[in-house]
């Protein structure tokens, strides 16, 4: 017998997976499944346990169970639904104020109506049966309303509709029934109608900032070739293991992340990391879930799967990020905790100052009541920040820039200084050959045979560079004899019987090389502007000097500035000798260096800055720099491309490109700026349309709002808030970009 | 303690989120709650010995919104 319910508090696969086995223990169990959404089923071979027993288990677990099977895709059909409904109750609501409208015109004094003696005889009576309705099936608002008030004590912006217009129902019930007073059908109708327009408007905006999570999670595929048995199987994702043998063909997308056993070939990274550029892939190369295998066959090992891929760890990243509440919108919050109760306030004191003090009509004073409840809901005001934000991670989503929560993008627009880390961030990371300078009798190519032939047996980085050089210039190496390392000063050995030396010229001189003053010349030029030179000497003659260095990522210079010219003080840490790092710091328009700080100390560094009152974004590759990180006001790690080092960094950058960086703070000043844009918008809206509501104008200038037309421009006032979110897509990046269109 | 994550229907003003947090820490077992209007997601800590997620469920509905 199968029995399926629902598993809570699950965070992770190796929790469902607990879950499973606490499943699995139950007397009579014979298979049980966990997935990380909560679906469970068990199969039991006798009678099943109560489900109290299985509660239980799970609870035991550290988990909690529940008797309700989950319904697939509930949420996307519940969220359709609740447009749908919308849009219904709106079509519904217009449709029968129609009829109304003559009356709400002639109500604001717009036009006149004659109407025939019977309408206008049972004209009450129509009123009544036509705005019933539309009460009736807008009476959820009501219902909530009141159910903030009675059961969680706090009145919402329902509450607030609901108080206003059932007075005003009310009233109108009562007068059609023979109580001596006006009748507001038509007011209470309208504004309802506006109300659930904004609502679906609302609603309809709401699921496209989203979008960009929709997006992600569509790219995921559905399907893997897996070698099985020598076979090769289609199997649904789901059941792809950790260490199966995976083939992609050309077009075909990467089902999981794993590592490239055999194959070569182009893929497109872009919806992952935002990179336009095809990657070359081939042997050791790592692969991206959800990513498009381009033009060869790959054969991979999977390394990762389900919730474990990068492409999913992604989406709960980009998920709780949006989830989470920026410090500006907990005093948001806060405000409209108390906005309400004063607005009611407020409403009763207009009230009651028209009705008693400035003896106007019941019905006037009413009206009153009415426009302040309508006109002050806080809806906007509760939109402004989790829409912009939405939208702002959205688009840093599409450019694998990563925030990990809301007060980390809020934090940014408050920041005067940046640290980068040298080796990996401002640089490429590994040395690369520079210079080669043949002496005189030597060519270029001769040196860098004879120096990558000879150090090809080093394990120097030094030397790595330079093989690595000769390589791909696909210089062919020579054979080479008697091989020997000189312990801090270089190489020896023999190439077709001559001695071949490669190091300092310490090394050159115990081999009494004569002639080494203009090689040495040239080593100290290059020295000094931080590259590090290694000289070579064939058969008893100086042959040249060949330098190496780290050289500085394309894209640094161009971010350096753009950041500089933001204002911030740019600021580059390293452990390296203070003649490299400042030569390195001048190419990249750095006058700010710290060197020769030991990689334990940077923390300590970042946090003298932040002591002379500074606000300090750290940058680095988020591996060997994670306590600066953490300890920075913005610690943003970059190029963790395969690996998304979620735990260092408040902002993850997926690619290795520092034009992101200064991306990421353009983007969160963009978002912060739309969310005081919108702020702004919905107090300001409050502040005069409340006097205004209240009568303020009345006595010298004889305006008044009426109720209906604040229900429109409060509807019209979170549009305008939504609306401002979804322009937000946009956004330009001062860096020069491309977005993949897929990644759109 | 269990850290529930709840989809919640009809969560369509942040002043609704609001209202569904208080409900729902009126119950006893739960140490806190936190409701979503961006996501419209609910999270809640709770000891299930104290309390039973129909009991989460109930509150909820009771404010007006559903549980997905």
């Amino acid at each position: 017998m199968k029995k399926e319910f629902r598993i809570l508090g699950l965070e992770s696969t190796s929790d469902a997976k607990k879950a499973e086995a606490s499943l699995r223990k139950l007397p009579g169990a014979s298979a049980a499944s966990v997935k990380l959404d909560g679906s469970a089923s068990a199969e039991f071979t006798t009678t099943p346990p109560s489900f109290e027993k299985i509660r239980d288990a799970v609870i035991d677990a550290g988990f909690d169970a529940e008797e309700k099977a989950m319904a697939k895709d509930a949420e996307k059909e519940a969220r359709e639904k609740e447009i749908r409904d919308y849009w219904r109750r709106f079509v519904i609501s217009l449709l029968l104020s129609l009829p109304l409208l003559f009356l709400f015109l002639e109500h604001l004094k717009l036009i006149t109506v004659e109407l025939p003696e019977l309408v206008m005889t049972y004209s009450a009576l129509i009123q009544f049966l036509i705005a019933t309705p539309v009460m009736w099936v807008n009476r959820i608002i009501f219902i909530r309303g009141y159910r903030a008030i009675v059961y969680a004590r706090s009145p919402t912006m329902d509450s607030l509709v609901g108080i206003g217009v059932g007075a005003s129902y009310i009233y109108s019930v009562l007068t059609t029934f023979g109580f001596p007073g006006a009748l507001y059908y038509e007011v209470g109708s309208f504004l309802l109608t506006f109300i659930v327009l904004g609502k679906y408007l609302e609603a309809v905006a709401r699921g496209r900032t989203s979008e960009a999570i929709k997006a992600l999670i569509g790219l995921q595929p559905k399907t893997a070739t897996v070698i099985r048995n020598k076979r090769e199987v289609e199997l649904p994702i789901e059941q792809v293991q950790v260490g199966d043998i995976i083939i992609v063909k050309p077009g075909e997308k990467i089902p999981v992340d794993g590592i490239v056993l055999g194959g070569e070939s182009a893929v497109d990274e872009s919806m992952v990391t935002g990179e336009s550029m095809p990657v070359m892939k081939k042997k050791g190369a790592t692969l991206i879930g959800a990513t498009i295998n381009k033009n060869g066959v790959l054969t991979f090992r999977a390394t990762k799967v389900g919730s474990d891929t990068m492409l999913a760890q992604i989406i709960k990243l980009v998920q709780d990020a949006q989830a989470s509440k920026a410090p500006i919108q907990e005093i948001v919050d806060k405000v409209s905790a108390y906005f309400v109760p004063v607005v009611a306030a407020v409403s009763i004191l207009a009230f009651s100052y028209w009705f008693f003090a400035a003896g106007q009509p019941f019905s006037f004073a009413l009206s009153i009541f009415m426009s302040v409840l309508i006109i002050a809901c806080p809806c906007a005001l509760g939109l402004a920040t989790p829409t912009a934000i939405t939208a702002g991670m959205g688009l840093g989503a599409q450019r694998g820039i990563l925030f990990k929560s809301s007060k980390s993008l809020q934090a940014v627009q408050s920041l005067n200084a940046i640290v980068f880390d040298k080796t990996g961030t401002l640089t490429k990371g590994e040395p690369v050959i520079t210079d080669v300078i043949p002496m005189k009798g030597f060519s270029e190519r001769e040196l860098l045979i004879m120096a990558a032939s000879v150090e090809k047996n080093s394990e120097h980085p030094i030397a790595d560079a330079i093989v690595k050089g000769a390589t791909a210039r696909k210089l062919s190496l020579l054979k080479v004899a008697s091989f020997k390392a000189i312990e801090g000063k270089g190489v020896s050995a023999k190439i077709s019987g001559a001695t071949i030396l490669v190091g300092t010229s310490r090394l050159l001189s115990d081999h009494k090389i004569n002639g080494l003053s203009a090689a040495e010349k040239a080593k100290v030029k290059l020295e000094n502007e931080g590259k590090t030179a290694v000289l070579l000497s064939a058969g008893g003659k100086v042959a040249g000097v060949i330098a190496v260095a780290d050289t500085l990522k394309d894209s640094t210079p161009e971010a350096v500035s753009a950041l500089r010219k933001k204002g911030l003080r740019v600021i580059m840490i390293t452990g390296d000798n203070w003649r490299t790092a400042k030569a390195i710091g001048k190419q990249a328009g750095i006058e700010e260096v710290l060197a020769e700080v030991l990689p334990q100390d940077k923390e300590k560094e970042v946090k003298k800055l932040q002591a002379k009152g500074l606000k300090v974004a750290m940058v680095g590759d988020g591996i060997n720099d994670a306590p600066a990180l953490a300890a920075a006001d913005v610690g943003i790690a970059i190029g963790s491309g395969t690996d998304v080092a979620i735990e260092t960094g408040d902002i993850v950058l997926v690619k290795n490109d520092l034009r992101d960086v200064v991306t990421a703070i353009d983007l969160s000043n963009f978002t912060m700026r739309k969310i005081k844009e919108n702020l702004f918008w919905a107090f300001a809206y409050n502040m005069v349309g409340i006097p205004v509501a209240a009568g303020i104008l009345f006595p010298f200038l004889g305006i008044l709002l009426d109720p209906a037309i604040a229900g429109a421009a409060m509807a019209l006032s979170s549009v305008s808030v939504t609306t401002n979110a979804s322009l937000m897509r946009f956004y330009k990046s001062p860096m020069r970009e491309k977005i993949a269109e897929n990644a759109r | 303690m269990v850290k529930a994550k709840f989809k919640v229907g009809g969560m369509d003003c942040a002043s609704c989120a609001l209202t569904i947090e208080k409900s729902v820490k009126q119950l006893k077992g739960v140490k806190e709650a936190k409701a979503s209007f961006a996501n419209g997601e609910l999270n809640v800590d709770y000891d299930p010995r104290a309390a039973k997620p129909e009991e989460i469920r109930k509150k909820v509905e009771q404010a007006g919104y559903s549980l997905i």
